[in-house]
């Protein structure tokens, strides 16, 4: 083989060759090929002797000759094209690159550092002979899936290999063959498609490579394919003139499917991208000849009838009923009064939240569950994924939008059709993947078998996240008597296939470092028996995690199961020398040789939701030794398996727990505040991340635990610290908000306490439009604008901030003048009525979803309000219990007093004042806007601690003006969480703990009085809320005893 | 009971021969509605095409087309490969037909290692028939060392990583040990050319395969999804003749029964 390398380097570059040599070294390169095909051995001898770098002379040799070619590259083929020698060379080579990359990971690092798939990429922007572009993708490929297999790896210098084949460049290209092949459909073409999607869903695995994605045209073309394959199958009656289907076959929609999957997956927006993709939205609006809008055939009750027969099984889902609501209930007509005031705060988000177009999103899940069902094995389960990532990007994105029964009834149906449609699928193909049926034996069969397996349990997870009703579902469905097998399958004994064997030693390269990168196989990674099994162990956890989320009796169930052992192994990683240990060849891997990353993360999170239920923390968990192995792992090198562990540590921290004192003393709370330390300001989001768990974590360990322990964790914190975590970067939020321009008035973006996401419209006059559309990076407005459909605003770049969220989920007491404001700025004078809906525009309301998610301000901004917030917590449980007044003064030595009440005076005021100026002239005052509720909440809860603490204590809490003054405006918060902690503080204030307290309490009560929240307290009086009414009963009670 | 008569034709070295498919028309067990699947004369001609492009018989296939006006194969290089392939492995020619596979596509003999194999061993096999083949009574044990060399090369690093190589290498290699005359049946059938044609028909399936193309001519599949329907309804106890004639053997060929033929 030497020689015939050898042979080929002698003939140089292919520039200067005539044909006879070309064709010569064709031939020699075809015997190449013939020799290493099928035979691993040869290919690591081929490699060593240094075949990859003649591999990328060859190919890229001419690419200068054939670069002004590169234009048409992108434009349909033309009709005929002459094959070449160089042609031929060139498939040859890359044929032989399809043959290295097949052999598995231990071939990707020399490959990779001679830079093949740049090489083949570049190729591929020239070429237009179908045949080498088959060939060249199907290179690509083989590199991508074996690198996949090289991620999972537990070694960790190999993951850091990237492929760099999505670059921007390479998304146009093959989103230029993808344009290309739309024209026609001869089946080698079928071929480029499957490869060019099994591309892109495999190694698509970053956020920078979706973003990307998402923003070329490839995600919409994705889409087109998939429509029209419904339309071609008769799903939908498709009467518009805009989508001209192209033929593909199942096989290949498929693995559309999963590469969208891919793409719209970890965002919100990206799936919101996809389902209103112009085709997609095309695909359900012009399904019928009458002009009117006939969506409600597709609706639960009708069954998917566009076609005129329903095609999905029909379901009445009775009304919306009205007996669970937010503020009180209708079953009781006398608070009906008392709830006209409280509405305003809803009636503020009635308008915006037209924004997301239900019908739409209804239709969209529907159709999904139709393909579900019409597709079988595999196909159907990368068809409930998507569905899944659909259903849980609308749920993400469904504020709370009052209590608009229309809206709320077309949630529950598309919930319930969901649950009784797709995650009984979902749940039959775990049970498939559990009982280890076949569905043929042919190869492609048993592929589709292993894919079923290894994914089941994920999509069933991905299915039934953050929904009881699904969880419930899923269950009733047999889940969880599935999904356990399959989770103790996965530690049984794998045997290993033997290694080949050799007539020679394989000359064993006394140096290997010597030998240049590209010469040098990298080690085989994990066996794939072992990733496979790996595979089926992560998805397993993934589903229990799920299962177990809310439901208790789930969790019971699991643990009855007997699972709770296997959760236990789960979490031991594998030692850092697993893989590159080559002895293990051909032994039998044992159920306890560790994990890979995904298995521990999913284990992590399984550990999590099961330490939900507090009897299982003192039962079956404690009896498993859960806590050792997550305390471990909060010092694995991996930050994602740190974060996760912490995350698991949060509920064993708890004052019930067990685990407690053992975790304690193994030292847990040095680790929790070295990590809640460890990032600076202004770092990564993904850092905040762990400083929120971390201190979270540390919150729960302050409740009701001995004052050493308390005195000692705030020592290791540093009270300096902890203060300056408090005050945050609260000045940096100032800065967002007052800087013009670009200032995002959406210094306030958290959810509130209600998990409420928005209430509160941006007028017009801030720079908002300008921060979304310009400062964002992504800049994503210029293929928005090609392929958005919508004709209103495609102007007009303030449009998007028009409507923008902002999120300041907190107080704005002027609720006519906003109401006034909202008219002004979105409805027409002429028809302000709130049931016309304004026309749905994608457009608009897609950036909108994208400002939420992704403007790094409002990101950080969510990051630092959950950060303030746990660290109030903190001191929220440091104070509280028996040693509160002792605490107090122990915090009271550490940082001065006025220091203390400076701090939470600030989380009081407002933080910004939003010049709220009508368009209409008709309001020029001011209006404040405070800090998200949960902050609100957590400083006055704290404000509570301090009232029950001393006498003197509530003295120096009363003598606080500032604070006071600061304090009053939230006795009239929307949040009545918010007003309920108020009147417990005024309460504990008011208190007269013995004889010698009453004069001070009286002068207390004075001072109260005379800052006007004894009015509020009384104003409370009439509070709609039963809980409210209560303490503020007992407030004005003890006001009036004083 | 009527047969509705379908003849498929078959073309032969050149002289057209009819194979007759007969198919119940009207039977006592059951209504004629459920028949009418296959009943468009369209569609069986469709059938017999899918036959003729995924056996490989790219003349017929281009002369049936043009009979029946049916459009023609799409591809026919692609049968004419195939073809190629398998004619080299009735010849015997197993390295040629090797390098036609990767020719055709690398990834079908790269990635199926078990019909690579195969392809292998018939090669060795080959090997050992021309040297056994050699007048002279006995051949000499060096006569063997080509065999053994290839066998040390191509086939022995796969050996041991499955049992089911083991043994198939073994049983090829036991060929040189044993005379012709004196081989058990297990052995014989290694020298069998029906080997041969049992592996050119695992290789055209992967070959189809690889294309993404369905591995079986529909015609194959409706014969296997009547046969079960026959072992379905017989052990159902559904009232069904003894003997439902297939129509495929020469016994029962043309004649007799008053179908209506449709392609003659």
């Amino acid at each position: 083989m030497a020689d015939t390398l050898g042979a080929i380097y002698h003939m140089g570059s292919m520039e200067a060759l005539p044909e006879v040599e070309l064709e010569a070294q064709a031939t020699a390169i075809r015997k190449l090929k013939n020799e290493i095909v099928g035979h691993d051995q040869r290919k690591e001898r081929l490699v060593c002797d240094g075949v990859v770098d003649m591999l990328v002379g060859v190919l890229s040799s001419h690419q200068r000759t054939t670069g002004s070619r590169k234009s048409e590259a992108n434009g349909p083929a033309p009709a005929t094209w002459s094959w070449t020698q160089k042609d031929e060379v060139r498939l040859q080579a890359t044929f032989i690159v399809c043959t290295l990359a097949n052999g598995g990971a231990a071939f990707i690092p020399p490959l990779l550092a001679a830079g093949v798939p740049q090489v083949l990429m570049d190729l591929l922007a020239q070429t237009t002979a179908p045949r080498l572009r088959t060939a060249t993708l199907q290179a690509l490929w083989n590199i991508v899936s074996a690198w996949s297999a090289l991620q999972e790896d537990p070694g960790e210098a190999v993951s850091a290999v990237r492929t760099d084949i999505l670059t921007k460049q390479g998304i146009e290209v093959l989103s230029g063959i993808l344009r290309s092949t739309l024209a026609d459909g001869a089946h080698n073409q079928q071929l480029q498609l499957r490869l060019i999607a099994d591309i892109v869903s495999v190694s698509a695995t970053t956020e920078a490579i979706k973003v990307l994605l998402c923003q070329s045209p490839i995600l919409d073309q994705f889409a087109d394919f998939l429509a029209a394959h419904s339309i071609a199958s008769e799903h939908v009656e498709y009467y518009g003139d805009t989508l001209r289907p192209p033929l593909s076959t199942p096989a290949t929609i498929t693995k559309m499917m999963s590469a969208i999957c891919t793409i719209i997956s970890g965002s919100t927006y990206r799936a919101h991208r996809f389902f209103l993709s112009p085709t997609i939205r095309d695909l359900f609006t012009q399904s019928w000849l009458a002009s009117s809008d006939q969506r409600h055939l597709f609706g639960a009750r009708h069954g998917f009838a566009s076609t005129g027969e329903p095609l999905l099984p029909l379901l009445h889902i009775p009304a919306y009923g009205t007996t669970t609501h937010h503020y009180g209930s209708r079953a009781f007509p006398a608070m009906a009064a008392l709830q006209n005031q409280e509405r305003r705060g809803h009636s503020v988000f009635e308008s915006i939240t037209q924004g997301g177009d239900v019908d739409h999103v209804n239709a969209v899940c529907r159709w999904l569950l139709l393909l579900a069902r019409s597709m079988q094995g595999h196909s159907r389960l990368v068809a409930l994924k998507l569905l899944a990532l659909v259903n849980n990007a609308v749920d993400a994105d469904s504020f709370d939008v009052g209590h608009r029964s229309e809206y709320m009834q077309k949630n529950r149906e598309r919930k319930k059709q969901i649950a009784l449609l797709g995650v009984p699928l979902a749940a039959k193909l775990v049970q498939v993947a559990s009982e280890g049926r076949s569905s043929g034996r042919d190869r492609s069969a048993e592929h589709d078998d292993m894919l079923v397996k290894e994914q089941a349990c994920d999509v069933l997870a991905l299915l039934v996240r953050d929904s009881d009703e699904l969880q419930v579902a899923a269950v009733d469905a047999g889940a969880i008597k599935h999904v356990c097998p399959i989770l103790k399958k996965s530690f049984d004994p794998v045997p290993l296939a033997k290694p080949m064997w050799s007539a020679r030693r394989i000359p064993g390269n006394a140096d290997p470092a010597s030998l240049p990168p590209t010469r040098r196989p990298g080690s085989q990674g994990l066996p794939l028996e072992t990733l496979h099994a790996m595979r089926c162990r992560q998805g397993a956890l993934q589903a229990l995690a799920a299962l177990a989320e809310k439901e208790d009796v789930h969790r019971k169930a699991i643990v009855e199961a007997g699972v709770v052992p296997c959760i236990f192994d789960s979490l031991k990683p594998f030692p850092p020398d697993y893989s590159t240990d080559d002895k293990r060849r051909g032994q039998v891997v044992g159920p306890k040789d560790g994990n890979t990353t995904a298995v521990l993360l999913a284990a992590c999170r399984a550990a999590k939701t099961m330490a939900r239920s507090v009897s299982l923390l003192r039962t079956s968990l404690i009896d498993a030794g859960i806590a050792k192995p997550i305390f471990q792992l909060l010092h694995h090198a991996d930050p994602e398996v740190q974060l996760a562990a912490t995350d698991a540590c949060i509920n064993l921290l708890l004052e019930f727990s067990p685990m407690r004192e053992d975790l304690i003393a193994e030292g847990v709370v040095k680790t929790l505040c070295s990590q809640a330390k460890r990032c600076g300001p202004g770092s990564a989001n993904g850092d905040l991340r762990l400083r929120v768990s971390s201190l979270w974590a540390l919150k729960h360990l302050m409740s009701a635990s001995p004052r050493e322990i308390k005195i000692k964790t705030l020592e290791e914190l540093g009270s300096g610290w902890l203060i300056g975590v408090v005050r945050g970067e609260q000045q940096h939020a100032r800065e967002y908000v007052s800087a013009p321009g670009g200032g995002v008035s959406v210094g306030l973006s958290a959810p509130n306490a209600a998990g409420e996401r928005v209430d509160l419209l941006n007028p017009q006059s801030s720079g908002m439009d300008v921060d979304v559309d310009e400062a964002d990076p992504l800049a994503e407005d210029d293929d928005e604008q090609e392929y958005g459909n919508d004709d209103a605003c495609a102007n007009d770049e303030e449009g998007d901030g028009e409507v923008m969220f902002d999120i300041s989920s907190s107080t704005h007491y002027q609720a006519s003048q906003l109401r006034s404001t909202l008219n002004n700025h979105h409805h027409p004078p002429t028809s302000p009525t709130a049931t016309q809906v304004p026309a749905f525009n994608s457009r608009r309301y897609l950036s909108s979803v994208r400002a939420i998610e992704q403007t790094p301000a409002v990101r950080a901004q969510q990051a630092e309000v959950a950060v303030q917030e746990q660290a109030l917590d903190f001191i929220r449980n440091l104070l509280n219990g028996e040693d509160c007044a002792s605490m107090f003064d122990h915090l009271l030595q550490l940082i001065a007093g006025a220091r203390i009440f400076e701090v939470l005076t600030e989380k009081l005021v407002p933080v910004a004042i939003d010049p709220a100026t009508g368009s209409g002239g008709a309001t020029t005052s001011t209006r404040p806007i405070y800090g998200p509720s949960a902050l609100i909440i957590s400083t006055v809860n704290i404000l509570t601690h301090i009232a029950n603490a001393l006498p003197r204590h509530k003295q120096l809490l009363i003598a606080q003006k500032p604070l006071l003054k600061a304090w009053l405006p939230h006795f009239n918060h929307p949040d009545r969480k918010v007003r309920v902690a108020c009147v417990w503080a005024v309460n504990s204030l008011t208190w007269i703990d013995d004889e010698s307290d009453r004069r001070d309490a009286r002068q207390r009560a004075q001072e109260l009085r005379a800052c006007g929240i004894e009015g509020a307290v009384r104003r409370l009086l009439g509070d709609e809320d039963l809980d409210v009414r209560e303490r503020a009963r007992t407030g004005v009670r003890q006001f009036e005893q004083l | 009971m009527g047969l509705r008569i379908v003849v498929l034709p078959h073309w032969k070295a050149g002289r057209k021969r009819c194979v007759v498919l007969k198919l119940p028309r009207k039977t006592t067990w059951q209504n004629d509605s459920a028949n009418t699947s296959v009943s468009n004369k369209s569609d069986i001609n469709w059938v017999i095409m899918d036959y003729l492009v995924s056996e490989g018989y790219p003349g017929a296939a281009e002369k049936f087309a043009q009979e029946t006006n049916l459009p023609g194969p799409v591809d026919n290089e692609s049968i004419r490969e195939r073809v190629r392939v398998r004619n080299a492995i009735h010849g015997g020619r197993l390295d040629e037909a090797i390098e036609l596979i990767n020719e055709i596509d690398p990834e079908i003999l790269d990635n199926n290692h078990l019909l690579h194999f195969h392809l292998l061993q018939l090669q060795l096999i080959e090997i050992i028939r021309t040297i056994l083949a050699k007048p002279g009574s006995n051949p000499a044990a060096t006569d063997f060392l080509p065999a053994i060399k290839f066998a040390t090369e191509q086939l022995s690093p796969r050996a041991p990583t499955d049992p089911k190589y083991q043994q198939a290498l073994e049983r090829t290699m036991a060929l040189m040990i044993f005379p012709p005359e004196k081989m058990t049946p297990e052995f014989k059938e290694l020298l069998d050319e029906e080997l041969r044609r049992k592996v050119a028909v695992d290789v055209n399936r992967a070959i189809l395969e690889s294309r993404g193309e369905r591995s079986e001519a529909k015609i194959r599949q409706l014969i296997k999804a009547r046969a079960w329907a026959e072992q379905e309804a017989k052990a159902a106890k559904v009232g069904l003749p003894a003997y439902v004639p297939l129509g495929l053997d020469a016994a029962d060929e043309v004649g007799g029964v008053d179908g209506d033929a449709m392609v003659s």
